[in-house]
């Protein structure tokens, strides 16, 4: 049975009322959005053309799939394809549980100086520009670095490791470093979570002879798994996108095999060749893939843990 | 709720249809301005009206302002006000003197980028000067570009001297010309690649110069082993890489061999250059590495290698690190460009040791081993960038008229050095000839660093340049000081070249002795490489090819480098060049063999219909 029309109407018209100072404020918010985010969405039709700037996009320069099989037609595609789905893995479930491992760290500080302090400096390598670690990890992982010294002092090498220069290294110097680079501003949103637990439940937790491990498996980490849930939804996504600036910085020639990923690539063979309507296939690719998997993993955990994003 | 929702859904894909209605079009893929070449192809140039008198510049001053703007696309890093500030001095004497208006537009963005963005939005201005050639391409094709023959024949005489017949190259397959060459003429420069010394420590040693690959290995590793730490105790080498990860390894070598370095796209002089060719007594070419240069260079290399005498971590260091690693002593040798030891070796210990000679640098010093004739120095007249005068643009002819006044050499002083003045670094002397005044050459005050450091930030540089020669013109090359009193050898927008034999000798600074020193030993092999120039349209299978090679040989080489054996080291050089043969290098060859042929036709006249 439809519902009648008038009185949808006055329904909606009741609620934009109730709501309108909401509605005022997310207004702005909203026109930013469709103008910045969805009426820019029509550039993925550039990659089903062949699209020259200035040129108008006709149906002549139509060309269907073909920039997304040029991708899967280069040389070393699917090694660029494990590398990225190598190092977004890790992000993904190393780099993810670095922070939440941070936050149950920083909360067992009792003192509330040092707590501050700690976090704040734990922030700070969020803040270091790609180029600065670059330069950070070969003065500490060169031949005459930190570690080869350590490593020679303490008598386990008798000579000096090239860490940068040997591909076996790579993905855990970048993983190592995007958690370093990442983990304390990660922490944020978990410490937030943290924070807006109940107290009553530690102290009863307490009365139930709960110590402090027990205490984080029973308490703290159910109750942040709600945030933790959401987090990961959206962060695999993101499993592609893992940005082509720190591994042109940290990658050399010889560990081109281990550092190649789907960014880079589409930088060297998309930007700077010129090819826009290729980098935006690709680009699309990865988008329609992240989406995907947000689906996937949002439908996974509302059966087995009931709970989603949406 | 689900109401709300889908009314925003509905919404959403409202937007998303309309905007890509807007976006695609029906009809044919035209540009969608409405006059481009076509209009200016074959057009009358108009009259320019001149008053009669002639300014102190050369320039006959013009009845009506001339007035036009342009982009420079040749640097991303400028900032529009800090320009107009810069060029403020220089636009009061264009305006006042010569009657012109010129409008210079900076974008701190990639100029691919920009000019991308410029097609797309149908807006950009009247000249675009110092593009990527395929952008100029890319203009040219959407009708954008005017036909520049007309105006040339008429106001651009000096233009067309100076190219020469390098014009041919830069016309169309119909003999159109669209775009010129920027920073363009064949290099002055004395050094490029080369093999230096630490002078000092070999003076200590008691060696002589090195005069061939080998004794140049023989010294190196000697060198390092009487001088095995530097003053703070840390290991030296005989060399490190700059930013080329160690391709100038194979590069500056095989460039002493004869064989030729052409860059991926367009080639460069000094740039990135990444294929290096030989060719044979029938005008075929062979890639490098199928050469046996190739691999005795490769195995040359290795040696050292292996010898402790390559900085380990050559691969990660960037022109900075590697610059602090020669200043710091860390090693008595260079491969490479000539300026790189120039500027990492006595440039810094001149500044810091107060008991610094002239003994403490690195020497460039050439030898010669082989029948080949060397190419150290790839000259490249036309080089890799252009200029246009674009459809918007309503009074072309004023502005070739400009542009050939700033090839003559007040045009090029100027455009170089700003006005002329006994307070700036040159002026005009009593026969009408420019001169570089004597502060300028020796310093105020005996603070001789001006010369070098500091003219770009003081007095300008780069001043509204647009078409003066980058190097020396075609018609110059016999007297590349055509206009210049003495001790002037050569002035372009790049270079002010002295002839130090002319110059009052107990007056040098020690950066001019050194240049004189490295003159003396570091010999001029220029190799015109202008005809093997290759571009790449976006869909060219050869463009990805290239960059396939280019990216596995930056690797593989390495590799090669870093062998532990001289027999692996061939192995992986034989690795390689499979790899490279399965990637499709024959096509490239056949590509870059072809473009030099359709090159040299243009060039002689001979291709254009």
């Amino acid at each position: 049975m439809q519902a009648n029309p008038k009185v949808r109407k006055g329904k909606f018209r009741k609620r934009f009322k109730k709501e309108k100072e909401l509605w005022f404020w997310s207004s702005l918010s909203i026109i930013w959005w469709v103008f910045f985010f969805l009426i820019p969405l029509y550039g993925i039709l550039y990659a089903f053309f062949d699209y020259v700037p200035g040129r108008e996009l006709t149906w002549d320069r139509f060309v269907g799939l073909e920039n997304f099989a040029a991708f899967f037609e280069a040389r070393d595609a699917w090694n660029i394809i494990r590398n990225t789905l190598v190092i977004g893995g890790l992000n993904i479930t190393v780099g993810f549980i670095a922070p939440i491992i941070l936050a149950l760290l920083f909360d067992e500080l009792k003192s509330m100086k040092l707590k501050r302090v700690t976090q704040t400096v734990s922030y700070l390598p969020y803040f270091v520009s790609w180029v600065v670690v670059a330069s950070i990890l070969n003065t500490c992982l060169g031949s005459e670095g930190v570690l080869n010294e350590v490593l020679i002092g303490l008598g386990i090498l008798d000579e000096p490791i090239l860490f940068l220069s040997e591909g076996e290294y790579f993905w855990t110097i970048i993983t190592v470093t995007n958690i370093w680079k990442n983990v304390g501003w990660s922490t944020i949103l978990y410490m937030s979570a943290i924070a807006g637990i109940d107290q009553e439940l530690y102290e009863a937790g307490a009365v139930d002879g709960l110590g402090r491990w027990g205490m984080v498996r029973h308490i703290t980490l159910p109750s942040i798994l709600p945030t933790i849930v959401l987090l990961f939804i959206l962060g695999i996504g993101n499993i592609l996108n893992l940005g082509y600036e720190q591994n042109l910085l940290i990658g050399q020639p010889t560990t081109r095999a281990y550092w190649d990923i789907i960014d880079t690539y589409v930088y060297r063979y998309g930007i700077q060749m010129g090819r826009h309507s290729f980098a935006i296939a690709v680009g699309l690719m990865k988008s329609v893939i992240g989406l995907a998997l947000v689906f996937a993993t949002n439908r996974i955990a509302k059966k087995t843990m009931d709970m989603s994003i949406f | 709720m689900k109401k709300l929702k889908k009314a925003l859904a509905l919404g959403m894909a409202a937007a998303m249809a309309l905007s890509m209605t807007a976006c695609i079009g029906s009809g044919d893929s035209s540009s969608g301005s409405s006059s481009g070449g076509g209009e200016g192809s074959g057009a009358t140039p108009t009259d320019v009206e001149l008053t009669g008198e002639v300014n102190k510049y050369g320039w006959e001053v013009p009845k009506e302002t001339i007035k036009f703007s342009y982009y420079y696309a040749g640097d991303n890093t400028l900032d529009q006000a800090e320009e107009d500030e810069r060029l403020q001095q220089v636009a009061d004497v264009l305006k006042d003197e010569f009657n012109v208006e010129i409008e210079r537009i900076v974008y701190k963005q990639d100029a691919t980028e920009r000019l991308n963005l410029m097609l797309a939005g149908d807006e950009y201005p009247d000249v675009i000067v110092g593009m990527p050639d395929d952008m100029a391409e890319t203009f040219i094709d959407q009708d954008r570009a005017l036909e520049l023959t007309p105006y040339l024949e008429k106001y651009g005489q000096n233009l067309i001297d100076g190219f020469g017949d390098y014009l041919n190259l830069l016309k169309d397959d119909d003999g159109n010309l669209y775009k010129l060459a920027y920073s363009w003429g064949h290099t002055t420069d004395v050094m490029g690649r080369d093999f230096s010394i630490r002078y000092d420590l070999l003076q200590e040693a008691g060696l002589p110069m090195y005069d061939s690959f080998e004794s140049y290995y023989e010294t190196v590793k000697k060198l390092v082993e009487l001088n095995p730490t530097n003053e703070q105790g840390e290991k030296t080498y005989g060399f490190t890489a700059f930013s080329e990860k160690g391709e100038e390894f194979y590069k500056t070598p095989l460039a002493y061999m004869g064989l030729y370095g052409v860059s991926s796209g367009t080639n460069t002089s000094g740039g990135t250059i990444t294929h290096y060719y030989k060719q044979n007594d029938d005008g075929s070419i062979t890639h490098w590495v199928d050469t046996e240069e190739g691999l005795e260079v490769a195995k040359y290399i290795n040696r050292f290698w292996r010898e402790g005498l390559i900085d380990p971590d050559f691969q990660t260091k960037d022109y900075d690190s590697a610059l602090a690693f020669m200043s710091n002593e860390r090693v008595v040798g260079n491969i490479g460009t000539w300026w790189h030891s120039y500027v990492g070796g006595h440039q810094v210990w001149q500044s810091t040791e107060e008991d610094w000679t002239i003994d403490k640098r690195m020497q460039c010093v050439t030898f010669e081993e082989t029948d080949a004739t060397p190419a150290l120095i790839s000259d490249n007249f036309i080089r890799t960038t252009r200029n246009i005068i674009t459809d918007k643009c309503d009074n072309p002819e004023e502005v070739m008229l400009f542009w050939n006044w700033e090839c003559t050499p007040m045009g090029v002083a100027f455009t170089s050095m700003g006005p002329e003045g006994e307070g700036r670094p040159w002026s005009i002397d009593e026969d009408g000839n420019c001169k570089v005044n004597d502060w300028y050459w020796y310093g105020k005050d005996g603070d001789n660093t001006f010369l070098w450091d500091s003219w770009e930030n003081e007095m300008g540089s780069g001043n509204y340049w647009m078409a003066a020669p980058g190097y020396t013109p075609e018609n110059r090359v016999d007297d590349p000081s055509e206009g210049w009193a003495d001790p002037v050898a050569a002035v372009n927008e790049w270079d002010l070249v002295p002839n130090f034999d002319e110059m009052d000798q107990s007056r040098l600074a020690p950066g001019q002795q050194i240049q004189k020193l490295n003159q003396e030993t570091s010999k001029a092999y220029v190799w015109d490489q202008t005809l093997w120039t290759i571009s790449f349209s976006p869909d060219d299978p050869e463009k990805i090819i290239n960059q396939d090679i280019a990216d596995h040989i930056s690797s593989a080489w390495v590799e090669i480098v870093m062998a532990d054996t001289e027999e692996e080291c061939v192995e992986l050089f034989e690795q390689m060049r499979e790899d490279l043969h399965s990637m499709g290098l024959d096509d490239l060859v056949a590509y870059q063999q072809e473009t030099l042929e359709k090159n040299t036709a243009k060039f002689n006249g001979t291709s254009a219909e």
